[in-house]
């Protein structure tokens, strides 16, 4: 048995590393996603006041803290018995549609344009954001600008463009003011114009890229994500909705308070990360995938018109219900432009300046969950509080929990395809790492990083010995 | 466009991974500074390509940050952005200053020059307290900064 190891994977959010294990002809057997981070905020929770609780969890990311604060705000409201004013529910989601645009634009144009502008085959040395600027400047200033124009909407509501403060239990902390609400509106036909710019590239060039579509992740499986009442798509509220490959719903508009009951979660020797499952189908079998590719067919229409003109060409093309995980790019790009036509719309509202923006209490539950779409998809809060609101347990499933098991596969899949023989070559390791890619993992990365992160893959004999050995 | 004096400071770091934290520090000391007037100074957990238009249109480019290299606990390092990035750098979401300056100046047509002042840190665990040393090296921190800005100013003048 050879064992192939990437250590460190790169340019998705966190640490990880792949292993791919061939059999003595050279033929690829098994092989693995390992999450090598351990981070433990389940733990390091427990005792501190439950109203701390979203403050505490927004670290755990510096990509996606929005989802984590307003997850666990919903989380303690639960606790805490109240409904919050129905301005602060249109301005967390202002600001956790703004999360998306800026999240997603990072996942599409820095950590995989590379790979779509440059080929998966480029010298890895100038298959990067920079060799994207240099070889498709328009490309790169529409991904540069679109990351701004979220992060600057972020830092308007919240003070800070990272971690901000303003989403709390009950609501937010103060009301919108006019100017920061028409400056961001303001901004609104730049975002448009960049994202329907990168939508056309896209499109026009989604041909090529046919080989890989057909094997990342390419297999049937459940979906979940956040529905209106409507059928519209829901990022801040609204219900889960399951559906299988076939369009059949298996769940709908379900309580996310015993999920216990209808989903599992595995932990495995090799990985720090859960993978979760569909109880119903047993594990493994019970895989499902969550996030933008996986909203798009849970969902009956995305909300806003032009998207919905998006949503309809996408599913001419690829069927109502695409399976191949390569297809989370385009789901990204129409959910870029349905957030910024969300953004306008709900700052257009002039009830979005209402003042009343909190509900106050304290603990009048001793348990509470809260359900919110992450850009990687859904995210789970659960904890528990004793009698004077400190919390005794908490649970975490995060978007890249519910993909675990699709990505693990999916790793396999690619791998069986491009990878053979004993000699590794870059470009066949850079496909594993790009089906990876395509779920936008979120492994946690708001920690400053000081040093490097190279590449080391080792080819492993059945005896231990190195056979061959890549590094970048 | 870059207009002469135009002075962009970025301070970066995780504030509350104790000294990482040094940038920040330096950030609130700087922007309270009246010696710094009339520069911009901006605070960041990690430089992103985000910043390169801000960079693009900035004269001179002082990056100050934490510095795990080897030395004495709060003395500060200054010295140029090099003109390639150090080998096994990685390209994701966040960039080291080389790249930074090569994305101003592929996107936006120029980049400044570039400074680094680095304070070398005793204790990176988590908490939002600089160390001893750290903390009283800020002052010196700040100074070399104000020292760049000076000398900048008075080679536009």
């Amino acid at each position: 048995m050879t064992e192939i190891i990437i250590d460190p994977v790169t340019r998705i959010e966190g640490h990880s590393k792949i292993t791919i294990q061939l059999d003595e002809l050279g033929q690829v057997v098994d092989a693995h996603f390992h999450v090598t981070q351990f981070r433990g905020f389940e733990r390091i929770s427990q005792g501190r006041p439950f109203h701390e609780m979203p403050a505490l969890m927004a670290r755990i990311c510096g990509i996606c803290p929005v989802s984590h604060l307003i997850a666990s705000a919903k989380t303690c409201e639960e606790i805490m018995a109240v409904s919050i004013p129905p301005v602060a529910v249109n301005l967390r989601r202002v600001m956790n549609l703004a999360q998306m645009v800026q999240s997603h634009a990072l996942s599409f144009f820095h950590l995989s344009s590379p790979d779509l502008l440059l080929g998966f085959d480029a010298d890895a040395a100038g298959r990067n954001f920079l060799g994207v600027a240099a070889a498709a400047p328009q490309l790169a200033l529409d991904g540069v600008a679109m990351r701004k124009f979220g992060q600057q909407i972020i830092e308007r509501l919240g003070g800070k463009r990272v971690h901000p403060g303003w989403i709390v239990p009950g609501g937010v902390s103060h009301p919108l003011e006019p100017e920061i609400r028409d400056e961001i509106l303001a901004g609104i036909p730049d975002a448009l114009e960049r994202i329907r710019r990168t939508l056309s590239w896209y499109k026009a060039n989604v041909a090529d890229w046919a080989d890989e579509a057909a094997v990342f992740a390419n297999f049937p499986s459940l979906y979940m994500g956040l529905v209106h009442e409507n059928g519209d798509i829901a990022f801040s509220d609204g219900d889960l909705r399951v559906v299988d490959a076939a369009g059949y719903l298996v769940a709908d508009h379900i309580d996310p308070r015993p999920y216990w009951d209808y989903l599992g979660e595995s932990v495995e020797p090799w990985s720090f990360l859960k993978s979760t499952y569909w109880k119903d189908l047993g594990y493994p079998e019970g895989l499902y995938r969550v996030g933008p590719l996986a909203r798009l067919n849970v969902i009956d229409q995305m909300g806003t018109p032009e998207a919905d003109e998006e949503l309809q060409q996408y599913r001419e093309r690829l069927g109502r219900y695409p399976a191949s995980s390569f297809y989370y790019h385009h789901a990204r790009l129409i959910e870029i432009l349905h957030c910024i036509h969300a953004i306008a719309a709900l700052l257009s509202d002039p009830g979005i300046l209402d003042d009343r923006v909190r509900a106050v209490a304290g603990a009048n539950r001793s348990e509470g969950v809260g359900v919110s779409e992450a850009p990687r998809g859904t995210l789970l809060h659960h904890y528990r509080v004793d009698e004077n609101g400190l919390i005794e347990w908490a649970n975490l499933i995060i978007a890249t929990g519910h993909n675990n098991l699709a990505m693990n596969r999916g790793v396999l899949e690619v791998a069986r395809k491009y990878v053979h023989g004993t000699e590794i070559q870059e470009s066949m390791l850079n496909r594993v790492e790009a089906v990876i890619r395509c779920f936008d993992p979120c492994l946690s990365c708001s920690t400053h990083a000081i040093g490097e992160m190279p590449l080391n893959v080792q080819l492993i004999g059945p005896n231990g010995q190195v056979l061959d050995e890549l590094a970048r | 466009m870059s207009v002469a004096g135009n002075v962009l400071i970025i301070c970066y770091g995780n504030p509350i991974r104790g000294d990482d934290g040094a940038g920040w520090r330096a950030a609130e000391l700087l922007a309270d500074d009246p010696r710094a007037v009339g520069a911009q100074v901006l605070a960041r957990h990690q430089l992103t390509p985000e910043l390169a238009e801000d960079v693009s249109r900035a004269s001179l480019l002082v990056l100050v940050d934490a510095s795990e290299e080897p030395g004495v606990a709060g003395s500060v390092s200054v010295y140029p952005v090099p003109d390639s990035p150090k080998a096994g750098s990685a390209f994701s979401h966040h960039v080291d200053p080389t790249h930074l300056l090569q994305l101003a100046a592929t996107l936006f047509g120029q980049s400044p020059r570039a400074v680094q002042v680095s304070i070398r840190v005793a204790d990176i665990d988590p908490g939002t307290a600089l160390s001893a040393p750290v903390e009283a090296g800020m002052p010196m921190l700040v100074d070399a900064v104000i020292d760049l800005i000076n000398q900048h100013r008075q080679r536009c003048a």
